[in-house]
């Protein structure tokens, strides 16, 4: 009974070749049944024990002690192989249908081969990952107005106290009411200075500052009493990267704006719209 | 455990990973000068190998992400996926016990960003999880492929 279960599949697979029509396909269903379920049943199982066994024998001249008692193995010589369910197929139909036209081969050959193909594909394909990451990254870098160093060059985060100063929306104010000449730098977008800026603000956008960073606006901060940078919310990082960017043009530290322009808005102080 | 390895679970785990990585990685594509600070912030990496972070980790992310939400060589995808969320934990937990204040990749001036980074900790390994169960656990499928057969080696 050892292979009983394995040759009936295959014996009905076979028949089923020779049938036509509605009944070939009733028949067909029931063996891909069976054949899921010997595959589900003996595949990982089978897989197990062969890569345990490795060396091995060739599967049909063993024994199965530890086999079930219902349909545990491939009908002779059908091997038992790693990741070659659908090669024991293909083997046992032609061996029992017709003369075999494929002879088993060693289970150690058949599990190394498809060790080595999933590996190698696994590697190859992990490998394309990295040369597309770098071929992409090194033709974005080269975009004239995206590039970075390739190498740093001992560059350091912009540091409170050394490239800008922290100062809440009140503290601003009070600022722009107490200073005759008080320039306050806006890094959001048009559009969202559109709905509101702080009154007098100048838009500055640190992803284009080799363009709006000019000669004239370096000369008209340089003169100003203070410098006064803002965003639209809590994360400062881009507006202390422009404070640094303008310390390292010459400029005294600037002041960052803590909450942004929504915290300006929430404080109730004045803000400017654009007239519609 | 062999429900891990439903090809439809990997399909979906995929997906939300994939859109995670992209909606990562499309801020960084845009502008990768804000990372290179950022990474500077974790005090981790000498100045050199920053910048060569900034200029190829947001297209990784890019690439990781469509791999994993097309389907396309996922588990390669779900490899590099593994690899960042590995050191992205790591850096988070270095700088967590060195008490050094990195928040969300952002500059911060709030004293709470320790407990921020450990949660951040926490928000990352369940992708890293995800990340893992499609990297090992090959779905079954009809007919044995190479990338994906289930194998003996594992």
């Amino acid at each position: 009974m050892q292979h009983a279960c394995g040759v009936a599949v295959t014996g009905v697979a076979v028949v089923t070749l020779r049938m036509a029509g509605r009944p070939r396909v009733l028949a067909a269903g029931g063996v891909a049944r069976e054949a899921v379920r010997l595959a589900l049943l003996q595949g990982v199982i089978g897989v197990v024990r062969q890569a345990r066994r490795l060396p091995a024998r060739r599967p049909q001249a063993e024994a199965d002690p530890g086999g079930s008692d219902e349909c545990d193995g491939w009908p002779e010589p059908a091997p038992r192989r790693a990741g070659t369910r659908w090669h024991a197929h293909r083997v046992t139909i032609t061996q029992i249908g017709v003369a075999p036209s494929l002879t088993p081969v060693p289970s150690r050959a058949w599990s190394v081969l498809a060790l080595r193909v999933m590996t190698r594909g696994f590697v190859r394909d992990t490998v394309l990952y990295l040369i597309a990451a770098l071929v992409l990254g090194t033709a974005a870098n080269l975009l004239p107005n995206r590039h970075l160093a390739w190498w740093g060059k001992g560059q350091e985060p912009p540091k409170e106290g050394v490239d800008f100063e922290l100062l809440d929306p009140v503290q601003a104010d009070a600022l722009r009411a107490s200073l005759p000449d008080v320039v306050f730098l806006d890094t959001r977008s048009a559009a969202e200075a559109a709905t509101g800026k702080v009154p007098g603000a100048s838009l500055l956008s640190y992803t284009d500052l080799r363009h709006q960073l000019t000669a004239d606006l370096l000369s008209k901060l340089g003169k100003a009493d203070a410098v006064v940078v803002y965003g639209s919310s809590d994360e400062t990082d881009v507006e202390q990267l422009l404070a640094q960017e303008l310390r390292r043009h010459g400029l005294a530290p600037p002041y960052v704006m803590a909450g942004g322009f929504s915290a300006w808005a929430a404080s109730g102080l004045e803000v400017e719209r654009k007239a519609s | 455990m062999s429900w891990l390895s439903n090809r439809w679970l990997h399909r979906a785990l995929g997906v939300v990973l994939g859109g995670i990585f992209l909606y990562a990685a499309h801020d960084k594509i845009a502008d990768p000068r804000p990372l290179l600070t950022i990474i500077w912030g974790y005090r981790l990496l000498p100045a050199g190998p920053i910048n060569v972070m900034a200029i190829y980790m947001p297209w990784m992310e890019l690439l990781v992400g469509l791999g994993l939400l097309l389907g396309i060589r996922r588990r390669a995808a779900a490899f590099w996926a593994s690899a960042m969320l590995t050191s992205f934990i790591a850096a988070l937990l270095v700088n967590a016990v060195r008490g050094i204040n990195v928040a969300c990749g952002c500059f911060s001036t709030s004293s709470t960003d320790v407990h921020n980074a450990w949660l951040l900790v926490l928000r990352d390994l369940p992708m890293l999880i995800v990340a893992l169960t499609i990297l090992i656990f090959v779905p079954k499928r009809g007919e044995a492929q190479p990338e994906q057969a289930s194998s003996p080696q594992r």
